[in-house]
């Protein structure tokens, strides 16, 4: 047997609005925008989550405010996310992936990685991409779709996928390799955006080919360790970032512990209330508490981030004297105590709690009260992760 | 226009097997039959089960929601072109 390995790499096409789509047959056809919350048109302090193929030739893209969206597609519908929706799709695509290679690597919600090389027998890979795309099609109904890339090995394999949008197969082997890095632009490789391209073109580097035969001493003084990584995917060449998919989505390309973890929130409509910003400081202290429990993390400051209405903002910070508890209550109680120190001067429009200083969680309590606590808030994270995120949450976090 | 409605209804269904397909609702007095079932998801809710179908008559767009353990529907949200 040949040592090359292949890989799919299965990306739905317009995921969510191609969802919205399937389930309500007056979109079809029609440019729409997921969004947050249209109803009663508070959407407008939302981004557009996903947008169909018709609103993609109107230029729309994903993460524009629906204003500018509407600007270029004035027909847009706007339309409301359904994340359980999404969820269960993923759920089930994951099933039927599962059946090509035993462990489909999911690297978001809607693309994952597949290693077939041990599964595909004597078939070709392109039949087994299409096989599976024929089974993705009639699990779902017409118009949830996946493009399909082939590579040998994950990088190659994403880049494939996006030659063929939508619904397409697309190969590249080490004998097109060439002739397909030719035709991308820098951005088309996963992790070069616009800052990067920018300071790729400041030391002359305008295409792929110019990046992989960049010196690695130039790269990394510009790029730090992004920079070695972007070398090696222009080269063909598997990166860190795609190795360990889950882990990538969190931390990109640091192969270093995290440094800070937070949360914020664009309120629906400006909030003039303190008792609603309280209940909303309390639910995002909650949210980074329960990241930091997932990570057995846990740090030494905590940071506030306030956005008025006319977006002049203010940040507060406190160091402490030791490390916290990864407990949403200890976060909200510290910044609240920074919240009133500084007061507020007009309605927020955005908050955010972090915390940084981050450091590995080892160290065990000593009292029975924080030990009792530890234990809560365990069986806690076990209830909403069985059955659903917020399951449980403290009662200060809801607006009464 | 896409609402949000989250009301009781009344609803024909046929219970299989492992399947579930509603025909008819009643809501706010009036009865809506069912073309098509376009869309079926579930989600989990404390020990049962919501069970969602996307479904459309020739004009409208619903969305009914099933929940496994008290047995009562529900219409989440409809769409009307114009």
């Amino acid at each position: 047997m040949s040592d090359v390995k292949k890989w799919l790499h299965v990306d739905m096409d317009s995921y969510f609005a191609s969802c919205e789509q399937q389930a309500n047959p007056f979109l079809r056809g029609k440019p729409i925008g997921v969004v947050g919350n249209p109803y009663g048109g508070k959407a407008y302090r939302s981004v557009i989550a996903a947008c169909s193929r018709e609103a993609k030739k109107f230029g729309v893209k994903s993460g524009m405010p629906p204003y500018k969206a509407k600007k270029l597609c004035p027909n847009l519908l706007l339309v409301p996310a359904d994340r359980a929706k999404y969820e269960y799709v993923t759920r089930r695509a994951v099933k039927i992936f599962s059946r090509y290679a035993p462990e489909p690597q999911l690297f978001s919600i809607d693309e994952a990685f597949l290693d077939i090389t041990q599964t595909q027998g004597s078939s070709r890979a392109y039949d087994v991409a299409c096989r599976l795309q024929c089974e993705v099609k009639s699990a779902f109904g017409g118009y949830i779709t996946c493009s399909v890339g082939i590579g040998p090995n994950r990088f190659l394999a994403k880049v494939a996928s996006e030659i063929k949008k939508p619904g397409g197969v697309f190969e590249i082997s080490k004998e097109n390799q060439k002739e397909v890095f030719s035709s991308l632009n820098l951005e088309d490789v996963f992790g070069i955006g616009v800052q990067t391209r920018k300071k790729l073109k400041e030391i002359g580097i305008q295409n792929l080919e110019e990046l992989a035969s960049a010196p690695p001493g130039v790269l990394r003084e510009k790029l730090g360790m992004k920079g070695e990584s972007l070398k090696r995917l222009a080269q063909g060449k598997e990166s860190a970032c795609l190795s360990r998919p889950a882990q990538a989505l969190k931390h990109s390309y640091h192969k270093t512990k995290p440094v800070s973890c937070s949360r914020s929130q664009t309120l629906a409509s400006d909030c003039h209330s303190l008792s609603k910003l309280k209940s909303l400081l309390s639910f995002l202290s909650e949210k980074v508490a329960s990241e930091l429990r997932s990570q057995n993390l846990t740090g030494n400051i905590v940071r506030v981030n306030i956005r008025y209405q006319d977006f002049t903002s203010f940040s507060r910070q406190r160091k402490l004297d030791s490390l916290l508890m990864p407990d949403g209550a200890v976060i909200f109680q510290k910044a609240l105590r920074l919240l009133q120190r500084q007061g507020l001067e007009k309605p927020v429009r955005k908050a955010g709690v972090a915390v940084t200083g981050l450091r590995e969680h080892k160290q065990p309590f000593l009292f029975e009260k924080e030990k009792k606590r530890e234990k809560l808030l365990e069986v806690k994270d076990k209830i909403n992760s069985t059955m659903g995120d917020n399951t449980i949450l403290p009662l200060r976090c809801v607006d009464m | 226009m896409y609402e949000k409605i989250n009301e009781p209804i009344e609803v024909v269904a046929e219970f299989g097997k492992r399947s579930l397909r509603p025909y008819v609702f009643r809501w706010q007095g009036r009865e809506y039959e069912i073309k098509d079932v376009n869309f079926i998801h579930s989600a989990p809710k404390g020990k049962g089960m919501l069970f969602y179908f996307s479904v459309s008559d020739d004009t409208n767009y619903f969305k009914l929601c099933f929940n496994s353990q008290d047995l009562s529907w529900k219409l989440e949200e409809m769409y009307t072109e114009g």
